[in-house]
């Protein structure tokens, strides 16, 4: 994981070294080096979802190479069939267990098959791969591009392998073919703070939020109205920092080997609408479902009802692609009726002043995360009822675990929450530019300083994503 | 300065300061991990108990004492230091169950611990749930020492104990002094009102693993011939008989784990009966008052001097 001290001290810097070691002699040879460092990255810890990865790779190659050379009705076969292995492999990976609990509860049967085959980032590895068949089969991909070490290097490479961004093979691999393999410090002084600040993020902000959720979801049923509101905020917080966080660790570790990820966030509760929302959260995401389902489908180009439909299964793909069980479905069909509703209201060209806009679709996103987060219908409902005042009103014992001297820490929360809400200032800012005064050194010290110490806190936390 | 002096002053300088932080935390080792034998450490504030206690018992405990008491807060303010020349640690942690006892224990046996006995506190509290109720006692602790917040927070309530702003709650014998904040409550009246009360399930319940936990103490114990003594907790004497029944086979299912070389006694029995119908050695429906405390220090004091000398 990013937020590990054996990442941190041992195979970032190691690979960031040896990388460019080897590429003053031998540019293939760093990049082999890469795949080398991405696979340990990947199996050090899940040394079977390692073997899933490297196998699920193969094929999809062996697949992706048999769809170039072939046309017409033999190469459509061949990418239908890339499409269901890989759907396949995720269906039965990620959600057999959950599909057996079905059987079993309507059949009163105890079968244990599919249980704990779960293999780490299947969910975003899916993705990149049929990403990859779909650009071959559109001919977006030349078939000189397509030698194993580009395959290689666009699957594996370890800063977006396991949470993303989600990218496209043409934005990876022509850095890797024509970019600068020399050491450029002006990307590793813009990788290491936004690395940095995806670190904070992440140990300092996101966990300390994480301990009012979890108090808060173990007993929602019991919940005050003030503990329903600062459950469900904090959630809404935690899993910005958390996701955001990461995918700053990720753009940061990348770009200190010079190369450029998409940004997947851009101040998403800033949005004014669902549709802006979308357009800001998880953005290589909403690329994919955009250019290879609802596109794909007819879009908005085919009258209301189609698009309605159009949207609704996007999105519901999106509900199951982010979770097993059928609180991601409702959340997912949540976010499409909203974007529906947004459709149609927007017909009606009604004015409403921004921050009545803002305050609807925050709300909105707020109350969704509830489906998101909660294990199950009625946890989600219980926090709803709680932020309805329906249990009790100002009790407040979910910060159990926290002391008086992280009320500091609280205010500065807090304040960061208010700033990013308020302002369109985030981290993608520093990848596009970055002072190096005596001002912003120190403050990059302190950055690093805090965000180590936190780091060193207690046993280092998954990132919510790491579950999808 | 250029992007290249940038980058290699934030590495260097972060490097030196978290250098440097790590060392003032080695050498002022609050926990007592590293190096400091024969010193006297106690936690500051309530909420660092758990974690103190548990990093104690990586050097400082097996180093300094020679048996532990065990248990939850229903031992916790017993003071050992008056059971000198016995040293004894109370090990006992406020809501603490059989698992984070367990997690002491074996933690000083697996670092070059020398424990010559142990004093278990037993109460159908501890075997009610299992497993750790808070982070506080994970092995990455042990590196959190040397810079965490954690360790901040642990100069700061020295430093506000010190200067009179917090009250001073433990002594260096583990001894929680909580007495003072029940002062004022209406024991006789707790007391009878809780003697109307049927016992919940929750309550009634033994977690089969916490009764792991607690087999898995005693036999390694044995095996490591380290003496046992173990009492049960005094009940007050209307709540007890109400709940007689179940206080029997709560007894029979525990005794069941220890064998005949092992020292227990039963605070609810008859021969104790002075102790369990006298409110005053209650400071709430539950815990003891100094006096209670003090006699039932006693009586372990009597044990120890039987079986260990």
């Amino acid at each position: 994981m990013f937020n590990s001290f054996w990442f941190i001290l041992l195979l970032l810097p190691v690979s960031v070294f040896v990388f460019f070691r080897l590429a003053i002699t031998n540019r293939v040879a760093a990049l082999y080096w890469l795949i080398l460092a991405s696979l340990v990255f990947f199996s050090i810890n899940h040394f079977q979802s390692g073997i899933v990865l490297v196998g699920s790779g193969g094929i999809n190659y062996f697949l992706a190479n048999i769809i170039v050379r072939t046309n017409g009705f033999k190469k459509k076969a061949w990418f239908i069939l890339g499409i269901v292995f890989n759907v396949g492999l995720l269906l039965y990976i990620k959600y057999l267990g959950f599909l057996m609990g079905m059987v079993n509860d309507i059949f009163n049967t105890n079968s244990l098959w599919g249980r704990g085959v779960l293999t780490v980032g299947i969910s975003f590895i899916t993705f990149q791969q049929i990403s990859y068949l779909i650009e071959v089969y559109w001919e977006k991909i030349s078939s000189t591009d397509m030698s194993l070490r580009n395959y290689a290097i666009y699957l594996l490479f370890f800063p977006k392998l396991i949470n993303g961004p989600i990218t496209r093979f043409k934005e990876i691999i022509p850095q890797f073919s024509n970019g600068n393999f020399k050491i450029n410090y002006e990307n590793m002084v813009k990788g290491l703070y936004v690395f940095f600040i995806g670190l904070f993020k992440k140990v300092v902000i996101a966990d300390t939020l994480a301990i009012f959720v979890n108090n808060g979801y173990s007993d929602p049923a019991h919940l005050s109205l003030l503990e329903g509101w600062v459950t469900s905020l904090a959630y809404t917080f935690q899993i910005y920092f958390d996701f955001s966080g990461y995918t700053d660790m990720a753009i940061g570790t990348a770009l200190m080997f010079n190369i450029v990820l998409p940004f997947n966030f851009n101040s998403p509760y800033r949005s004014q609408n669902i549709r802006e929302f979308w357009k800001r959260w998880h953005i290589t995401l909403t690329r994919f479902l955009t250019d290879y389902i609802y596109v794909p489908m007819g879009g908005s180009h085919n009258g209301e009802i189609k698009t309605i439909r159009n949207t609704m299964i996007t999105f519901l793909l999106s509900g199951v692609w982010h979770g097993v069980g059928w609180t991601f479905i409702v959340w997912g069909l949540l976010h499409g009726i909203a974007m529906v509703v947004h459709r149609l209201w927007s017909k009606l060209d009604i004015k409403i002043p921004k921050i009545i806009s803002w305050f609807i679709t925050f709300n909105f996103v707020n109350i969704a995360w509830i489906f998101f987060r909660a294990e199950s219908f009625k946890d989600a409902t219980g926090i709803l009822e709680a932020m309805l005042g329906m249990h009790s009103l100002y009790k407040f014992e979910i910060y159990t675990g926290l002391g008086r001297y992280e009320i500091p820490l609280l205010v500065l929360i807090i304040s960061v929450i208010i700033f990013i809400v308020l302002s369109d200032f985030n981290s993608n800012h520093y990848i596009n530019s970055i002072n190096t005064t005596t001002t912003r050194l120190l403050c990059f010290i302190v950055l690093i300083v805090i965000s180590m110490f936190y780091l060193n806190y207690s046993t280092p936390k998954g990132f919510i994503y790491n579950d999808f | 300065m250029t992007s290249k002096q940038f980058f290699i002053r934030s590495l260097v300088f972060s490097t030196l300061i978290i250098s440097l932080i790590c060392i003032i935390n080695w050498i002022l080792d609050p926990f007592g991990l590293f190096h400091y034998q024969d010193r006297d450490l106690k936690p500051y504030s309530p909420s660092q108990e758990r974690l103190c206690k548990y990093l104690y018992s990586f050097n400082y405990l097996q180093t300094n004492f020679e048996g532990l008491i065990l248990g939850p807060s229903l031992s916790d303010n017993l003071n050992t230091e008056i059971l000198l020349p016995y040293k004894i640690y109370n090990a006992s942690i406020n809501g603490g169950n059989i698992s984070e006892s367990k997690l002491i224990f074996t933690n000083i046996l697996n670092n070059k611990g020398k424990i010559k006995y142990i004093v278990l506190c037993l109460d159908p509290y501890i075997t009610k749930n299992s497993g750790t109720k808070t982070s506080d006692m994970q092995p990455s602790k042990y590196w959190g020492a040397l810079g965490s917040p954690d360790i901040v927070k642990c100069y700061i309530n020295e430093l506000f104990v010190r200067k009179g702003f917090k009250k001073d709650y433990f002594n260096d014998y583990g001894y929680y002094n909580y007495n003072e904040e029940k002062a004022g409550l209406n024991v006789s009246e707790i007391i009878e009102t809780d003697a109307q009360k049927t016992l919940t399930v929750d309550q009634l319940q033994i977690d089969p693993l916490a009764l792991e936990d607690l087999k898995y103490i005693v036999d390694k114990a044995h095996q490591q011939g380290i003496k046992i003594l173990a009492y049960y907790h005094p009940v007050p004497r209307p709540r007890y008989l109400k709940s007689i029944a179940y206080y029997h086979k709560y007894k029979l299912t525990v005794n069941s784990l220890f064998n005949s070389q092992d020292n227990i006694w039963d605070f609810n029995d008859e021969q104790y009966i002075g102790l369990t119908s006298d409110y005053r050695s209650f400071c709430d429906g539950t815990h003891l008052s100094y006096d209670g405390a003090n006699y039932v220090l006693s009586e372990i004091k009597n044990k120890l001097d039987i079986n260990i000398k």
